[in-house]
C-alpha cells in the first residue's frame, strides 16, 4: 500500500510542475466514458483507456477495437462539429503488457480540425514492485502522441501553413484495490507541443486525478455491478470536476450510465452481445445535454466495440 | 491453431489500417505544411520597395484610399501602415496585416474619417516585414525623401461656372485609386438646364452614419449631396451627379434617393438613380435644387449577421483586422461565445456601432486558446439564436 502511494505521489509531483499552453483538450472520447460524464481516469479498463488514462491498458484482458462517431450540439443551424475515434488495444501478456493504437479527430468541415495519433503502452507492475495482487493491482503506462491542427485559411492568409503538427505524450498510473476502490492519475501533454501557426502556442498540460469505487452489489440500495467515479482535472489555474455512475443489469448485458460536469449532463447505455470463444460485440450510446449553450438538442455519441 | 491464426490475421489487418491512416494524413499534411521559405542569399538582388502613386485629392466621402504595390524582397509577406495627421498634429495609424508579397493591395482610412474640416491632410505609407528575424521598413517613394509626409487636398465642395444654355461639366479626380479608371466625381449640366452662365456649387456634405430599419431590413445613409446654382431658382431639366461614396463592397439589395423638402426627407422617384456596385459609384439626375441623400437598404437574413471572416489569427489582430466582425447588430443585441466543451467564455453586448467585434479574448481579458468556437447571436427583436462556428488560432 505504501509503495502504491509512493509511486502515485512521485508521479504527481514530477508532472504537476509541467507547464504549457493551449488547445487539444480531449473531452469527447469514448462513449462509455462520456456516459459517465467523462469521469474515467480511475476506471479506464477498455479501449477508451488511451485517451483517459493510458495505464488502464494494463487491465485490458481481451483485444478490443472500438469505433466512435458523433454529432455535437445537434439542432444548432450553422454548427456542424463531429468527434470521431478509432482505438485498438492488444494485450500481449503479463510480462510484456498491452499496446494500443488510437486515432481521434474533432472536425468542423471547411473550418478547422484536430487530429491525434496515439501509440500507447502499459503494464501491471505488481511483479516488479512485489505488490500483493490480493490487495492491489498497479499499472503504469505511456502514450506517444502526434497532434495535427488543420485550419482552412482563406486566400488572404497564404503566408501561413494549412497544417501544424507537434509530438507530445501522456503518462498515467492506475491502482485498483481489491476492496473495489480505484485511484488513477493521468498527466497529458507532458512535453510542450507547439501547434501555433504564427505565434508559439503550446498545448496545455492537463493533470487528472481520478477516484472510483466498484461493487458487485451496492450496499443498502442493492444496485448491481455498480461503479461510481470522480475526476478532478487541473489545467493552469483552472480546476474541472467530472462525475459519473454505471450499473450493469440483465445479467451484465445492459449498462446504464449517468454523469456530468459543469457544462453538461450525460446519460448513456450499452448493450453487450456475447458470442462463442468469449467474443463480444458492444454497442454504446451516450447523450450529452449542454447546460450553457442554448437551443441545442444535445450531442449524440455512438460506438461499436468488438472484443475477441 | 485456427484461432491463433485468425487472431494474428486480425491484428495484422488492424495494424495495417492504423499505419495507412497515419500515412494518408501525414502525406496530406506534408503536401501542405512544409512550405519551403527560401532564405536570403544576397539581399541586394531583390531590393525591397514600395510603389504608390500619390493621392492628389480626397473628395467628399472622407475616405483616403491608396493603391500600393509592395516588394518585400525575400520575405513572403508583411504589414502595411497608412499614417495620417489630424489637425491636432496627432498621427493616426491604419495597419493592414498579412500583405502578400508582390501584389497590389489597397489601404485606406475608415469611412468618414476625414471630414470637411480637414482641408489639407498629410499622409505617408510604409510597409514592415521580417527577413530571417530582422525587421525591415520601406516607405512609398512618392517624394524625394519618402519618409516625409505628403499632402493631399480634401475637397467637399465642387464649384464652377457653367453656361446652362450650352451645358457643361465639372469633373474632379477624387484620388481614390481603388476606382481605377473611374475615379472621377462629375457634375453634368445638360443643354438648356437653365439660362445663362451661373456658378454651380455641389456640396458633398459630411456623411451621416445614421441607420434605421427593422431587424429584417437595415437602411443606411451613404451619401448626402446639396446642389445650388447661384441666381437660378429652378431647373428646366435635371442635372446629372455622379459620386463614389462607398469604400467596401456593399451588400445592399436596393438603393433609393430622398429629397429634403423643408425639414422632411421624402422619396424621389424617376431620378434615374443607378449604382455600380463594382466601382461603388452612384449616379442620379437632380430635378430640383437643394439637398439629396442616397439610402442603401440591406435585406437581412441569418447569414447577414454571421462573420464573414470565420478564422482569425491572434498575431494579426490590429486596427484593420480587429477580430471576428458581426455586422448589423443593434443596441440590445448580443453575442455569446462558447468553447467546444459548451462553456461560455465571452458575452458581448452590441452598443450600436457596426460591426460588433469579438477580439478573441475571454470575459476575463485573457486570450482564448487556439480552437473552434461556437457563437450564438441573439437579437432583441426575438426569434431563435443565430449560431455558427469560428476558429481562433495563434
Amino acid at each position: 500500500m505504501k509503495k502504491v502511494l509512493a509511486v502515485l505521489l512521485l508521479t504527481i509531483v514530477l508532472t504537476m510542475s509541467q507547464h504549457a499552453y493551449a488547445a487539444f483538450e480531449s473531452t469527447y472520447w469514448g462513449v462509455r466514458a462520456l456516459g459517465m460524464g467523462g469521469a474515467f481516469t480511475a476506471v479506464s479498463n477498455d479501449a477508451n483507456a488511451p485517451l483517459y488514462n493510458v495505464a488502464g491498458l494494463g487491465f485490458v484482458a481481451q483485444r478490443e477495437v472500438t469505433l466512435m462517431g458523433s454529432r455535437l450540439f445537434a439542432g444548432l443551424e450553422g454548427v456542424e462539429i463531429g468527434a470521431n475515434y478509432i482505438g485498438y488495444v492488444h494485450p500481449i501478456n503479463a510480462k510484456y503488457g498491452s499496446i494500443s493504437f488510437v486515432w481521434s479527430s474533432v472536425s468542423t468541415p471547411g473550418l478547422r480540425r484536430e487530429d491525434s495519433f496515439n501509440i500507447g503502452y502499459a503494464r501491471v507492475l505488481n511483479d516488479i514492485l512485489r505488490l500483493d495482487k490480493e490487495v492491489v493491482e498497479l499499472s503504469a503506462g505511456i502514450n506517444f502522441k502526434y497532434l495535427l491542427q488543420e485550419v482552412k485559411f482563406d486566400v488572404s492568409e497564404t503566408d501561413l501553413p494549412t497544417y501544424k503538427g507537434a509530438a507530445t505524450g501522456d503518462i498515467g498510473i492506475l491502482a485498483m484495490f481489491a476492496n473495489g476502490i480505484g485511484v488513477g492519475f493521468s498527466s497529458k501533454y507532458i512535453v510542450p507541443a507547439d501547434i501555433g501557426f504564427m505565434e508559439k502556442d503550446e498545448v496545455k498540460n492537463i493533470n487528472v486525478v481520478g477516484l472510483s469505487y466498484y461493487s458487485d452489489e451496492l450496499p443498502l440500495i442493492k444496485i448491481p455491478y455498480f461503479t461510481v467515479a470522480l475526476d478532478v482535472m487541473f489545467r493552469d489555474d483552472e480546476t474541472f470536476i467530472k462525475a459519473g455512475v454505471e450499473s450493469y443489469v440483465l445479467d451484465r448485458k445492459l449498462a446504464i450510465r449517468l454523469g456530468g460536469r459543469e457544462e453538461a449532463f450525460d446519460i448513456g447505455f450499452g448493450y453487450e452481445f456475447a458470442f462463442a470463444n468469449e467474443t463480444k460485440l458492444i454497442i454504446d450510446y451516450a447523450f450529452e445535454l449542454p447546460l450553457e449553450v442554448e437551443e441545442s438538442y444535445g450531442s449524440h455519441f455512438i460506438a461499436l466495440s468488438f472484443r475477441f | 491453431m485456427e484461432r491463433v491464426f485468425k487472431n494474428i490475421s486480425f491484428l495484422i489487418v488492424m495494424l495495417a489500417l492504423s499505419v495507412s491512416c497515419c500515412f494518408v494524413n501525414a502525406y496530406a499534411a506534408s503536401s501542405e505544411t512544409f512550405k519551403t521559405i527560401t532564405s536570403v542569399v544576397d539581399f541586394s538582388f531583390i531590393e525591397p520597395a514600395i510603389e504608390h502613386e500619390k493621392i492628389d485629392t480626397v473628395l467628399a466621402n472622407g475616405i483616403l484610399n491608396a493603391k500600393v504595390y509592395a516588394n518585400f524582397g525575400e520575405a513572403t509577406s508583411g504589414n502595411a501602415v497608412l499614417e495620417y495627421k489630424l489637425d491636432s498634429g496627432e498621427v493616426v495609424e491604419i495597419t493592414k496585416t498579412g500583405i502578400t508579397n508582390r501584389r497590389d493591395f489597397y489601404i485606406g482610412t475608415p469611412k468618414g474619417t476625414i471630414t470637411k474640416d480637414n482641408s489639407i491632410i498629410e499622409y505617408r505609407i510604409k510597409c514592415v516585414f521580417d527577413v530571417d528575424g530582422s525587421e525591415y521598413v520601406r516607405y512609398a517613394p512618392v517624394e524625394a525623401s519618402s519618409e516625409t509626409f505628403v499632402t493631399v487636398q480634401v475637397i467637399n465642395v465642387i464649384e464652377g461656372n457653367i453656361d446652362g444654355s450650352a451645358g457643361g461639366e465639372i469633373s474632379v479626380f477624387c484620388g481614390d485609386q481603388s476606382k481605377e479608371d473611374d475615379g472621377y466625381v462629375i457634375v453634368s449640366v445638360p443643354e438648356g438646364a437653365y439660362s445663362g452662365e451661373h456658378k454651380v456649387t455641389v456640396d458633398f456634405l459630411e456623411e451621416s452614419s445614421s441607420s434605421s430599419g427593422s431587424s429584417q431590413v437595415r437602411e443606411n445613409v451613404i451619401s448626402t449631396v446639396s446642389l445650388d446654382i447661384e441666381g437660378v431658382p429652378e431647373l428646366n431639366s435635371p442635372i446629372l451627379i455622379k459620386n463614389l461614396p462607398l469604400q467596401n463592397e456593399t451588400q445592399a439589395s436596393k438603393f433609393s434617393l430622398q429629397y429634403q423638402n423643408g425639414t422632411e426627407w421624402e422619396s424621389v422617384t424617376g431620378a434615374s438613380l443607378s449604382v455600380d456596385k463594382k466601382y461603388q459609384v452612384y449616379t442620379f439626375a437632380a430635378s430640383d435644387l437643394g439637398s439629396y441623400r442616397v439610402i442603401e437598404s440591406i435585406k437581412l437574413s441569418d447569414s447577414s449577421y454571421r462573420p464573414k471572416n470565420r478564422i482569425v489569427v491572434k498575431g494579426k489582430i490590429g486596427n484593420s483586422y480587429p477580430g471576428f466582425e458581426f455586422k448589423y447588430l443593434q443596441q440590445g443585441d448580443s453575442i455569446t461565445i462558447y468553447d467546444l466543451k459548451g462553456k461560455k467564455i465571452r458575452k458581448i453586448s452590441a452598443d450600436g456601432s457596426d460591426p460588433t467585434v469579438w477580439d478573441g479574448r475571454k470575459d476575463n481579458g485573457d486570450w482564448a486558446e487556439s480552437g473552434t468556437y461556437i457563437y450564438q447571436i441573439k437579437l432583441k427583436s426575438g426569434g431563435d439564436a443565430i449560431s455558427g462556428t469560428v476558429a481562433f488560432v495563434w
